[in-house]
């Protein structure tokens, strides 16, 4: 591959080209209720070129690697036409990194690839059993396995080479419950790149989500107001990842200048004791990689040290544009999109408080625990909890249900009012940006509290 | 390669389906005002389904050359796969909606980004520091539908679709306002969407407080999307067969005011949505889902129909109904939905209204308990109405309620709809019954 590769490249009259190839391994086992739903494997193979001329950016996708220089001449092509649109100030340029060649392995207890699937649908068979069985009240079930094997290919045209070995596992348990009054549901899941083990063993995870739905039919809704509120490890990665992951990503800010302005290195956005990180070489996470979708190393990235806004995330045309350092933060969901400006693994570093102390300094509040998701418009955002529980005078209270909860950036990250002691890091899930949605951000926090929090409600 | 499957599937097998899909398409963005890039973007997928020994399997790829790989993850599919009775599509279907126009695909890459430069010039001469995205994107494609029962289908599709975000930033304040529209044809009026997008840019200009919780909210664009979230999963008949669906035993009874119906349309030309057929060849069709308030149906496919003892309603799409998705199991999915409109223009509800919140857009849909019809949401564009104006932007307010109990009572439909090509057209409808935190 590599040099059929190189020799693509050598042919493409662009300034700067690059290809990216995938070839794809997929299975999954689905029951919903008693009935299997699906259960399968498939495989896939596509690839993309980008070419950079006269400043513009021309692409091309495709789906057979059997004329791969057809579409390098049509994404050039494409490169001129853009490129010759633009004034030399707004042409594209590329920040510097040195050229690798490197060949990645992946490291797995066992290859899910190996494992028949009649074994994966008898694991979920058992997960699925148990939640059916927990409770008279559970009326149906959605367990959902799946594992995802890519050999990825990266060249460019100023001599990087990378062969990577991604692979990718996510369960998910989920469990649906309905008396004369409500319906519920509540879903626990763990998610890797391991290996098979990773879905092994969580019959206790299939129990709990059986037994919450249960116990969220008698719980009541929160009440919409503004609270003090607790956020378990879980949702307070959500939060940092919707509240200021996404305004760090920096093709949100380089081509608008109010917004650079909003975010400027230097700037108090939160308390002393808050550090945010984002860091795509944390060893074995779903979002680590060695190199970003560009070729560019990973690396620990602060966001925000000291409550005080010092960095940025970035792919090779922000940083230029910016004048700051490449961080290995250009990412792209697979091989039919481009890279764009992607957090990897992020989170809110521990600071000193037990769980204890917070809990005691909470008079009337809300401890959020589990998420079900996210979304941002910069400034505003919201996050939801998979449920919670009523605080008052430092205890925890009553189950509530609905939490969901919205703030706004500027306020709320100067709310927090204590960082726990206990990281913990949640790989479930994927972030959405652009249409290239579901692509791995495992985020972590420990527990905080953050004063004067608006959470919606009847 | 095709031929070859084919050959062994009515070699193996008594029942199977094989589709395949291949499209082309070409988004242009322009990022901040400029051109930012062209892509060329070839798709081809196929998909099978079989039955043997009354089991179904499953198997997808792209890969045309490794076909032993492919019948060798059907039969491994097939062996574990879950037990079904039910028959593929039996009957060819008619093809009189028009699912094509071969405008769209003589659009040349110079004519999308003229459009493109015409957008951005256009809001820049009212808003000249407004940032202004816009994506537009071409694809024609075809899609072919196989199966034992000796049915052979082919439906070319075109798309036509442009996506225009604006970023207003001032001081602290980031607000983000966008319009999307799509079409079988070019004829997307994107004069009107940008006329549209500045309407509320003006109105945007101060912000205003809420003076009381209760009043009357007017959901409207994609703010309907809040109300038929929990409906797409209510009405879709896997969810009724499950039994997790809150419809599920109401059938024939009134569920929701009077004032509201809803139709499963099949039968709208060049929307990117027109199909004659669905992903197993089943004619598409009006189906009446909720009429003046009663329950009248739930949308199923051949699989779902079989289980419940209904006919299909030619609801199963690989993806969606938009964007066909080989590689996705097909699956029952809402269709072509349409609400019927009232009687009152959205300009005289408004003038006719003491106080009010119109909900444009929301932060959150979906991230909730959807098939119990909850919704908390922070609206993120919203407007106050005051004394039959629009006097401002609402800003950190929440909406919550109960889909299930907000349709119960309807103040209003209005007849004011200016896209109505989408796949829910739903005029701004008005609902009293929603908690605002603000």
């Amino acid at each position: 591959m590599r040099e059929l590769l190189f020799e693509i490249l050598n042919e493409s009259k662009a300034s700067f080209t690059e290809i990216r190839i995938e070839k794809s391994y997929f299975s999954e086992v689905r029951f919903r209720g008693k009935e299997l739903d699906s259960i399968g494997s498939s495989t896939s193979v596509g690839g993309i070129v980008r070419c950079l001329e006269n400043g513009g950016w021309g692409i091309a996708v495709f789906d057979s690697l059997d004329n791969i220089p057809y579409h390098l001449e049509k994404a050039c092509e494409s490169a001129k036409m853009v490129g010759s649109t633009l004034p030399d100030e707004k042409k594209v340029l590329l920040c510097s990194v040195p050229p690798v060649e490197d060949e990645i392995s992946a490291k797995m207890d066992r290859d899910f690839r190996e494992i028949p699937i009649n074994e994966k649908k008898r694991l979920l068979e058992g997960y699925n059993d148990l939640i059916l069985c927990s409770d008279r009240r559970i009326v149906s079930s959605h367990v959902y396995y799946f594992d995802k094997f890519i050999d990825y290919y990266y060249a460019n045209s100023e001599g990087t080479y990378i062969h990577e070995e991604r692979p990718d596992l996510s369960l998910y348990l989920g469990a649906i419950a309905k008396d004369s009054e409500s319906v519920q549901n509540s879903v626990e899941g763990v998610s890797g790149k391991s290996g098979y083990n990773i879905a092994l063993r969580h019959e206790d995870l299939a129990k709990e989500a059986a037994k919450r739905a249960c116990d969220l039919l008698t719980a009541k809704p929160v009440v919409g107001g503004t609270y003090e509120v607790i956020l378990d490890q879980v949702i307070a990665g959500t939060f940092v990842h919707e509240a200021f992951g996404h305004l760090s990503e920096s093709d949100h800010l380089f081509e608008n200048e109010k917004l650079r302005n909003i975010m400027t290195l230097g700037k108090e956005i939160g308390p002393k004791f808050l550090n945010i990180l984002d860091d795509g070489s944390i060893r074995g996470l779903r979002g680590t990689h060695k190199y970003d979708d560009e070729g560019v190393c990973t690396r620990k990235n602060y966001l925000v040290r000291d409550g005080v806004l010092v960095g940025r995330l970035h792919s090779r045309e922000t940083a230029k544009k910016m004048n700051e350092n490449p961080t290995g933060n250009a990412r792209a969901l697979n091989y039919q999109h481009e890279p764009i400006v992607r957090m990897t693994n992020t989170y809110i570093d521990k600071g000193s408080t037990s769980f204890d102390e917070i809990l005691v300094s909470t008079k009337n509040g809300i401890y959020a625990k589990g998420f079900i998701g996210g979304n941002t418009a910069m400034e505003l955002f919201t996050f939801s909890a998979a449920y919670g529980y009523a605080v008052r005078d430092g205890k925890i209270e009553e189950l509530r249900r609905d939490i969901v909860l919205s703030g706004n950036l500027f306020k709320t990250l100067l709310d927090i009012e204590f960082i726990g002691n206990d990281l913990e890091w949640k790989e479930l899930g994927g972030c959405g940006k652009n249409g290239q949605n579901g692509l791995p951000t495992p985020h972590a926090s420990p527990h905080i509290k953050i004063g004067n929090v608006m959470v919606g409600g009847r | 390669m095709l031929n070859d499957l084919k050959a062994q599937l009515k070699d193996r097998f008594a029942k199977w389906e094989l589709t395949h899909g291949q499209f082309e398409s070409v988004p242009v963005h322009f990022n901040a005002g400029k051109l930012s890039s062209i892509k060329d973007r070839e798709y081809f997928h196929f998909a099978t389904r079989a039955f043997k020994d009354g089991r179904i399997g499953f198997a997808d790829t792209n890969d045309t050359k490794n076909l032993d790989q492919f019948t060798s993850n059907l039969d491994r599919s097939i062996e574990n796969g879950q037990n079904a009775e039910f028959n593929f599509a039996l009957t060819p279907p008619q093809s009189t909606i028009r699912t094509y126009d071969e405008n769209v695909f003589f659009m040349g890459k110079g004519e999308i980004v003229d459009i493109g430069k015409t957008i951005v010039d256009k809001i820049h001469r009212v808003y000249p520091d407004i940032v202004v995205n816009v994506t537009l994107v071409k694809s024609v494609g075809e899609i072919f539908i196989e199966n034992s029962n000796g049915l052979t289908l082919a439906e070319e599709k075109s798309n036509f679709t442009i996506s225009i975000v604006l970023e207003k930033v001032t001081d602290d304040d980031i607000l983000y306002i966008s319009d999307e529209r799509d079409s079988a044809s070019i004829d997307v009026d994107y004069n009107q969407m940008v006329d549209g997008l500045l309407d509320k840019v003006k109105h945007t200009e101060r912000v205003v407080s809420l003076k009381s919780k209760t009043i009357p909210v007017i959901f409207a664009e994609y703010g309907t999307h809040v109300l038929f979230m929990p409906l797409t999963m209510g009405l879709n008949g896997k969810n009724v067969l499950l039994k997790t669906s809150p419809l599920a035993d109401k059938l024939g009874t009134e569920i929701f005011d009077q004032k509201f119906s809803l139709i499963d349309c099949g039968k709208m030309d060049f929307t990117t949505s027109s199909r004659n057929f669905d992903d197993e060849g089943t004619q598409r069709r009006d189906t009446i889902l909720i009429e003046n308030g009663m329950l009248r149906n739930f949308i199923y496919d051949q699989h779902t129909g079989s289980l419940a003892g209904k006919e299909s309603t030619g609801s199963c799409f690989r993806g969606d109904i938009k964007y066909w998705d080989g590689s996705t199991l097909p699956q029952v999915k809402k269709g072509i939905w349409n609400v019927t409109r009232g009687d009152t223009s959205f300009n005289d509800l408004i003038k006719s209204l003491d106080s009010g919140l119109i909900v444009y857009d929301v932060l959150g849909l979906g991230q909730g308990n959807v098939m119990a019809g909850e919704f908390s949401l922070n609206v993120s564009l919203g407007f106050v109405v005051e004394h039959g104006e629009i006097v401002g932007r609402a800003k950190n307010v929440m909406i919550a309620g109960n889909v299930y109990d907000s349709l119960k009572k309807i103040d209003c439909i209005t007849n004011t709809l200016p896209w109505d090509k989408d796949s829910l057209n739903c005029p701004p409808i008005v609902v009293s019954n929603v908690n605002l935190t603000i």
